[in-house]
């Protein structure tokens, strides 16, 4: 039962951080397009702007497999 | 690195305005700046005479280089062999001459162009047709709208005359179908009914054929003699303008060259301040091409002075940047080129990028195989490329890159994933990332902590020259930072647990003394750098993500009935393995320099260096 659980936690970790991080870059990238169509020359900032929520999801990887490591 | 500037003031007497500024021009290392305009002194107006000679030479050089585009648009390159230019007078006449004659051949050259295209269209229609025309075949040239149109006509025929009839078609650039129908003259009447009653009309023959009401028949023997004429013509006319391309084209590459020199000169002159007896004239060169500078006015004459006003402070916020690296760093400007300039006086990041930026990559993705691709790649491209092209720059970086990975690749024991230990044998020499999760972690935090005190390191040492106090603080930062490890490592039992306690009292000591130097905001600076120590997770994560990728495209082998299915599959992923591996791990490096590294050092808003110079075609 104990590795349902965890497996289960380590799913939602992962889900959630990537959803969210998902959610994030949907925004970002559609207000980094419309910027890019008037200043081409913010290329740069865009890419990092939509990088930046993947941290999100990289904890969350992290996390995830300290919970299967931990727990197995 | 940035390289030292000196900030400099040229005096002279107002009639040697002209000469300096040439001077300076051949010179070309002072970048000009507005000139101070102490009192009596005034921003220069040019005079009546300067501006009827400047409005003169932006006229001729409208003249030349619509000379020099007409004739390039006609196929003639004009190039420029050096030399100067004799009489600007003539220059301008020959430019009009010139401009005028390319200007009809381009006209005439539109003409035949479009007739050839014309005919062109209907040569596909009459191939091979001159061997039917008998007095027993009927042609139309017909119109077509729509190709339903086409379809409906061609079923009509098959139903009118049981299919004797020949129906050719072909798609012209005004989006309508030309066809060309074939039918035995004795069915010709109810063929003309037909078309009449379906309103389907006869196409307009090519003017150069002939007139509407002439024979097709008499028309098309004339179609290929005369696209031979037309592509004798353009021949020709191409031929002519490269003969006046020969014989006018240095005097006006020379023109060119030497308009936009005189232009360049105005509007340096325009940045002087002056007097009706003297004149000033301020800027920025690099600190080693004094002597340069100094040789070049003295040849203008001995009352030209030049004085140094702003030497080595490294704080002036309006000195232009200049980097220099290494020819092993240099590529990786490119990289740091997508962010502003960093201001004068602080770091160029690059030699930082060149170092690190290939070892995180080769750290994430760290294959043997995929490491062999990048080479076989990275020698590909600078082959095909050009020397200092942006091609052979990601050439460079990639071959940097590919080491790296080759060597991590070693250190992790990975060949595509696993095939090198299953296949080759291959062991890890440091540790087996799929198994050693945590310790790949570790690894990745801990080449966070020594990237972001490194960053910490070197704004400390950047800013003890300005900013003592504020370099103190960064310092410290760094301290806290190693603290921290140190604390968190003897928690877990990494070093002796005794330095737990010392290091844990040096924080709390260390942390007010940063709030004082920097403000209540350093704290939150802490926060932040700490957080980006463990942003550098990444690191592992995309790692193991990509390790496991080529595990699983391994696995392909052997899943399906057909071994040869099975490779395929595993060609496939691997891939599309090493796609993600080009993109995703460069993507998230360039971030963690970018975000994380510069975020501890690096202060943008450098100016562009911009020096004096003669024009070049690729000034421009």
């Amino acid at each position: 039962m104990d590795t349902v659980w965890m497996s289960a936690a380590a799913a939602v970790a992962i889900a959630g951080t990537a959803l969210a991080t998902a959610w994030a870059q949907s925004k970002i990238g559609s207000a980094a397009a419309a910027a890019l169509a008037e200043k081409p020359e913010l290329r740069t900032t865009a890419v990092l702007m939509i990088a930046i929520p993947e941290t999100m999801v990289v904890l969350g990887f992290v996390v995830a497999v300290l919970i299967l490591l931990r727990g197995g | 690195m940035i390289i030292e500037m000196t900030r400099v003031r040229v005096l002279g007497p107002r009639a040697a305005l002209e000469a300096t500024v040439r001077a300076l021009q051949d010179a070309g290392v002072v970048h000009l700046i507005d000139a101070e305009r102490p009192p009596g002194l005034e921003r220069h107006e040019p005079d009546a005479r300067a501006r009827r000679r400047r409005h003169h030479v932006e006229r001729a050089l409208t003249r030349v280089e619509g000379a020099i585009d007409a004739l390039a648009r006609l196929g003639a390159r004009v190039d420029d062999t050096g030399g100067a230019l004799g009489s600007e007078g003539h220059a301008s006449f020959v430019a009009a001459r010139t401009l005028a004659i390319a200007t009809g051949l381009r006209a005439r050259e539109a003409a035949l162009a479009d007739e050839r295209d014309a005919l062109r269209a209907y040569a596909p229609l009459f191939e091979g047709v001159e061997a039917l025309l008998t007095p027993r075949v009927s042609i139309y040239l017909l119109q077509l709208r729509t190709t339903a149109a086409r379809d409906a006509l061609a079923a009509a025929l098959d139903r009118a005359i049981d299919g004797e009839h020949e129906l050719r078609t072909h798609a012209m650039t005004n989006g309508q179908t030309a066809a060309l129908l074939l039918v035995p003259t004795s069915r010709a009447d109810a063929i003309e009914r037909h078309l009449a009653a379906v309103r389907i009309e006869r196409a307009p023959l090519p003017a150069a054929l002939g007139d509407a009401g002439a024979n097709l028949a008499d028309v098309m023997p004339r179609l290929r003699p005369r696209l031979a004429e037309l592509d004798r013509a353009l021949d020709e006319l191409h031929a002519d303008a490269r003969a006046i391309a020969r014989t006018r084209g240095e005097l006006l590459a020379r023109a060119r060259r030497a308009f936009h020199d005189a232009l360049i000169g105005f509007d340096a002159a325009e940045r002087a301040a002056d007097s009706p007896r003297a004149f000033v004239l301020e800027g920025w060169l690099p600190a080693r091409d004094r002597e340069r500078l100094h040789a070049a006015l003295a040849a203008v004459g001995p009352e030209v002075a030049c004085t140094e006003i702003d030497r080595a402070s490294w704080r002036s916020d309006d000195a232009p940047v200049v980097l220099t690296n290494p020819r092993v760093f240099a590529p990786f400007e490119a990289l740091t080129s997508l962010l502003p300039l960093p201001r004068y006086g602080t770091v160029d990041p690059t030699p930082f990028v060149a170092v690190f930026f290939p070892m995180f990559f080769g750290v994430v993705v760290g294959d043997v195989g995929y490491g062999l691709i990048m080479i076989a790649i990275a020698i590909l491209l600078r082959v095909l490329t050009r020397a200092g092209s942006a091609g052979r720059t990601v050439a460079k970086i990639a071959v940097a890159v590919a080491l790296y990975t080759i060597l991590f690749g070693l250190l992790y024991g990975e060949a595509f994933g696993d095939l090198g230990a299953r296949a080759l044998g291959l062991e890890p020499l440091w540790f087996d990332r799929r198994e050693a999760v945590l310790g790949f972690l570790a690894l990745a935090v801990a080449l966070g902590l020594v990237h972001l005190v490194l960053g910490l390191v070197v704004a400390a040492i950047n800013r003890w020259r300005r900013d003592r106090r504020e370099a103190i603080g960064r310092g410290l930062t760094a301290v806290m930072l190693v603290l921290v490890a140190v604390a968190l490592l003897a928690l877990f039992d990494r070093v002796p647990s005794g330095l737990l306690t010392p290091s844990v009292i040096a924080l709390l000591i260390a942390l007010p003394i940063v709030v004082v130097l920097e403000g209540a905001t350093a704290l939150l600076d802490f926060m932040t750098i700490l957080g980006h120590v463990l942003s550098y997770a990444r690191v592992m994560a995309l790692g193991t993500a990509s390790v496991m990728l080529a595990v699983v495209a391994n696995q392909m082998y052997g899943a399906f009935g057909s071994a040869a299915i099975g490779v395929a599959f595993a060609l496939v992923f691997h891939l599309v393995n090493f796609a993600i591996t080009l993109f995703s791990p460069t993507i998230h490096v360039m971030r963690l320099h970018y975000v994380e590294f510069f975020g501890t050092f690096f202060e943008p808003g450098g100016g562009p260096y911009r020096p004096l110079a003669h024009w070049s075609p690729s000034a421009t």
